[in-house]
C-alpha cells in the first residue's frame, strides 16, 4: 500500500504540475471565454474539461465527484483532487470508491501544492529581495549604454561607473552610496553617475577610455584604474571630467597621428579644474565630428559639439607651437599649426556656451540613457503604424503593443479621434501617458491605444486598420488592458569571460565557415626557380571562372551564370545528393535508435507467442 | 476589471522574478573574474578551401542541416528520456 500511495502521490504531483502549466499556457492571448478557470468556476464548466484534456486525462469530472463535495472545496483544490483521482483510477489494483478517491485526491493535491508552493515562494522571495537589494535606486545607465560600456572596457558591473579598484562595485542602496566589494577592496567615496551628474560620466568614460586603447586588451581599464587622473573621478570632480573630455580631443588634434587607433599617449595632468582646451584657440581645426570606429576596446563614439561659423582674427605663430602649462602642465603636447599671418578668417568654432550645449548634444545625440518621446497624440492624428514608426525612430527599443482604447467619454482627445487613430501612448510600468519631449529609457515598454470603431463589423473588432502583424517586439492585443504576456529577461552573452567565451569563439569560427560563399576553383602560382638549372618556372594563374577564361562557358553550364554553385548542373547534382543524403541519414539514425528490433526475414521474425 | 488588475499584478510579479533572474545572471557574468583570452581566427586559407568545397556539387549545406537536425533530435530525446525514466516508462 505504501508503494501505491507513493505512486499516487507522484502521479498527483505530476498532474498538479501539468494543471498549473496548463493554466499558464492557456492564459496568454486566450479569449476570455475559455481556458480561464477562476476559483468560482464549476465542474460542468467546459474549461474544466479543457484543462483535463490538456493534462492528458479526458474524463468526465462530474462522474467522479458529487455536487455536494464540489461545494465544499475550493475550485482549484477540486481540480487537483479530481486529477489525483483520475490518476488513482488509472491504477487497476486500487479500487476505491468515489468518496475515498476524492479524499485521497484532496490529500495529494494539498500535499503537492504545499510541497511545490513553499519552495517556489521561498526561492521567488529570495530572488526578488536579492534583485531589489542589488538594483534599488541604482543609478544605472541604460542597458544599451551598459552594453557599450561593458564592451568598451570590460568594466565590471556593466551600467555602472567603473569601479575605483578592480573588483569593487559602486552600488548605492536607497540613495546612499555603498560599495559591494567583490575582491575585498574598500572604496568608501561616493560617486555620481549619469543620473546625478547628467551627461558627464558616461561620455567621458568613452573618451577617457580610448586614450590608451591600443595594444593590450585591458589597456582601457588599466588606464582608468592606474592613471592618477582617476582620482579625480573618484573625487567627483566634474571639471576634471570635462578636462578629460576636452583633452581627449586635444590629443587627437595634437597628434594628427593618422587614422583611428593611433591615439597619442596622454600625458599625466596633475591639475584639476582646469580647462585644457579653449576652442577659440583652434579655429582652423575641425575635429568635432561624429566618429565611430572599432578598435581594440570595441566601438568608440564621439559627439560633435555645436559649432558656428564666425569671423575671427587669427594670429598663429609660425611652425609648431609647444603649449605651456596653460595647456599641458608637462608642456609636452605639441600642436602643429600652419603658418599664417594675422587675418580675419571664417572659422568654424565651438559655440561659446559649448560646455553647456555640448552636454545637451551628448544627451540628445549620443546619450544612450534616455530617449525623447515623440508626440503621437492629439492634436497629431496618427495611425498606430505611423506612431510605431515614430516611436522606433525616437529610439524606443522595447515592446510596443497595441490595444483598443477603452471608452472614456470624459476624454476629450478620444472624442476627437477617428477610428483607427492613436488615442494614447502609455508607458510601463504604470501605464502613464508618454509625455512628448521627455526622456525615457529606451527599453521602456509602450502601449499604443487606438480609437476603436464605434460600429464594429459583424464578428467583432479585429486589428486596427494598419496594425502590423504580431511578431518580434510588437503585438496587437485586444482589450484595453495588457494581457498576460511575459518576456524573457535580457541576459548578456558571456562571450568575454572564460570559459564561456570558448563557445562563442567556436560559434564565431563556425559562423565564418557558414558565411563563406562558394569560391570557384582557382590557383595562383608564383614564379619559382628550378633547383640546379638556373631556370625559373613561370608564374601562372589558373582560374575556372576568370573573366575571359577558355573554360568559363563550360563552367557556367555547370554552375549557372552566377558561378556560385547555385544552379546549373552542380546545383541539380547538389539537390539530388542532398535528398539522398537526408534519406540515408534518417535511415541510419532511425536504425540506430530503434535498430536491432526490426523483424528479420522469415517466420523466425515473429515472436514465439505470435508464431505459435 | 478586478480580474484584469489581478492579472496585471501577477504578470508584473512573474516578470519581476524573470527580470530578477536575468539581473542576477548578468551580475554573475559581470563578476566573473577570468577574461577570455584572445584566440586566433580561422586561417583564411581554410576558409578559401571551404569555399572551394562549397562550390563543388557536394551537398554540404544538406549535410550540415542533416547533422544539426539529428543532433537536435538526439538532444531532445535525451531530455524527454529524463522524464520518461523518472516515470518508469522506459528503462
Amino acid at each position: 500500500m505504501a508503494s501505491g500511495r507513493a505512486r499516487i502521490r507522484r502521479a498527483g504531483i505530476v498532474l498538479a504540475v501539468l494543471a498549473v502549466c496548463a493554466g499558464f499556457v492557456s492564459v496568454p492571448g486566450a479569449p476570455a471565454s475559455s481556458h480561464e478557470c477562476p476559483p468560482t468556476c464549476h465542474y460542468d464548466d467546459p474549461s474544466y474539461e479543457d484543462a483535463l484534456i490538456v493534462a492528458g486525462a479526458a474524463v468526465s469530472v462530474p462522474a467522479l465527484v458529487s455536487a455536494e463535495a464540489a461545494a465544499e472545496l475550493a475550485a482549484w483544490y477540486e481540480l487537483e483532487a479530481a486529477l489525483g483521482a483520475v490518476a488513482t483510477l488509472g491504477e487497476a489494483e486500487v479500487a476505491l470508491g468515489t468518496a475515498e478517491v476524492f479524499a485521497l485526491g484532496t490529500e495529494v493535491g494539498v500535499a503537492s501544492t504545499l510541497s511545490l508552493a513553499i519552495p517556489i515562494v521561498a526561492v521567488g522571495t529570495a530572488v526578488v529581495v536579492s534583485y531589489l537589494v542589488l538594483t534599488a535606486d541604482r543609478q544605472e545607465l541604460s542597458p544599451f549604454s551598459a552594453n557599450i560600456l561593458s564592451r568598451e572596457c570590460d568594466y565590471e558591473g556593466a551600467g555602472w561607473i567603473p569601479q575605483y579598484e578592480e573588483g569593487s562595485l559602486w552600488t548605492p542602496i536607497w540613495g546612499t552610496p555603498y560599495i559591494f566589494n567583490v575582491w575585498g577592496i574598500e572604496c568608501p567615496e561616493p560617486i555620481h553617475t549619469a543620473h546625478h551628474a547628467t551627461w558627464l560620466m558616461e561620455p567621458v568614460l568613452f573618451k577617457s577610455s580610448q586614450i590608451d586603447s591600443q595594444g593590450e586588451l585591458d589597456a582601457c581599464r588599466d588606464w582608468v584604474t592606474d592613471h592618477p587622473g582617476y582620482t579625480g573621478l573618484i573625487g567627483n570632480d566634474i571639471a576634471y571630467w570635462e578636462f578629460q573630455v576636452w583633452q581627449s580631443f586635444a590629443a587627437r588634434i595634437a597628434g594628427h597621428m593618422g587614422g583611428p587607433g593611433t591615439w597619442q599617449q596622454q600625458s599625466d595632468y596633475p591639475t584639476r579644474n582646469h580647462w585644457l582646451f579653449d576652442p577659440g584657440d583652434y579655429p582652423p581645426l575641425d575635429p568635432w565630428n561624429n566618429i565611430s570606429y572599432p578598435s581594440s576596446c570595441g566601438m568608440q563614439l564621439y559627439v560633435a559639439p555645436p559649432q558656428a561659423l564666425v569671423s575671427k582674427l587669427v594670429s598663429t605663430p609660425t611652425a609648431a607651437t609647444t603649449h605651456g602649462p596653460e595647456w599641458s602642465p608637462d608642456g609636452d603636447v605639441i600642436f602643429p599649426t600652419p603658418n599664417r599671418t594675422p587675418d580675419f578668417v571664417q572659422a568654424r568654432e565651438v559655440l561659446a556656451d559649448g560646455s553647456v550645449t555640448f552636454r545637451d548634444a551628448i544627451e540628445d545625440q549620443l546619450d544612450l540613457a534616455t530617449v525623447l518621446g515623440p508626440d503621437c497624440e492629439y492634436p497629431t492624428a496618427l495611425t498606430a503604424d505611423v506612431c510605431r514608426h515614430a516611436l522606433r525612430s525616437a529610439g524606443f527599443r522595447g515592446w510596443i503593443r497595441y490595444a483598443w482604447a477603452e471608452p472614456a467619454l470624459e476624454d476629450e482627445d478620444e472624442l476627437l479621434r477617428a477610428p483607427g487613430e492613436v488615442v494614447d501612448v502609455l508607458r510601463s510600468p504604470y501605464w502613464l501617458p508618454l509625455a512628448p519631449g521627455q526622456h525615457y529609457e529606451p527599453q521602456t515598454e509602450l502601449r499604443i491605444e487606438v480609437q476603436p470603431d464605434p460600429n464594429p463589423p459583424e464578428g467583432g473588432e479585429s486589428l486596427p486598420p494598419d496594425a502590423p502583424p504580431c511578431e518580434g517586439l510588437e503585438c496587437f492585443q485586444t482589450g484595453g488592458t495588457p494581457s498576460f504576456q511575459l518576456h524573457l529577461p535580457d541576459i548578456e552573452t558571456p562571450c568575454e569571460k572564460f570559459p564561456f567565451g570558448v563557445f562563442c569563439w567556436i560559434m564565431d569560427q563556425l559562423g565564418s565557415w557558414f558565411d563563406q560563399p562558394p569560391i570557384p576553383w582557382h590557383l595562383n602560382v608564383d614564379s619559382w626557380e628550378i633547383p640546379g638549372t638556373g631556370q625559373s618556372f613561370p608564374a601562372f594563374a589558373w582560374d575556372f571562372a576568370a573573366p575571359g577564361a577558355a573554360a568559363l562557358p563550360f563552367i557556367q553550364q555547370l554552375t549557372g551564370d552566377e558561378l556560385d554553385g547555385g544552379g546549373g548542373v552542380f546545383g541539380l547534382l547538389r539537390n539530388v545528393l542532398g535528398f539522398m543524403l537526408w534519406l540515408w541519414g534518417l535511415w541510419v539514425y532511425g536504425k540506430r535508435k530503434f535498430g536491432g528490433k526490426g523483424l528479420p526475414d522469415g517466420d523466425a521474425a515473429l515472436p514465439e507467442e505470435i508464431g505459435a | 476589471m478586478i480580474w484584469d488588475g489581478l492579472l496585471g499584478i501577477l504578470e508584473d510579479a512573474i516578470q519581476g522574478v524573470l527580470d530578477a533572474f536575468g539581473g542576477i545572471v548578468n551580475a554573475l557574468i559581470e563578476a566573473w573574474p577570468i577574461a577570455m583570452p584572445d584566440l586566433p581566427d580561422l586561417p583564411s586559407e581554410m576558409l578559401t578551401a571551404w569555399g572551394w568545397v562549397l562550390w563543388t556539387p557536394l551537398p554540404v549545406a544538406a549535410a550540415i542541416a542533416l547533422l544539426g537536425f539529428l543532433v537536435g533530435v538526439e538532444i531532445l530525446w535525451q531530455i524527454i528520456q529524463i522524464g520518461l525514466r523518472w516515470g518508469r516508462v522506459v528503462d
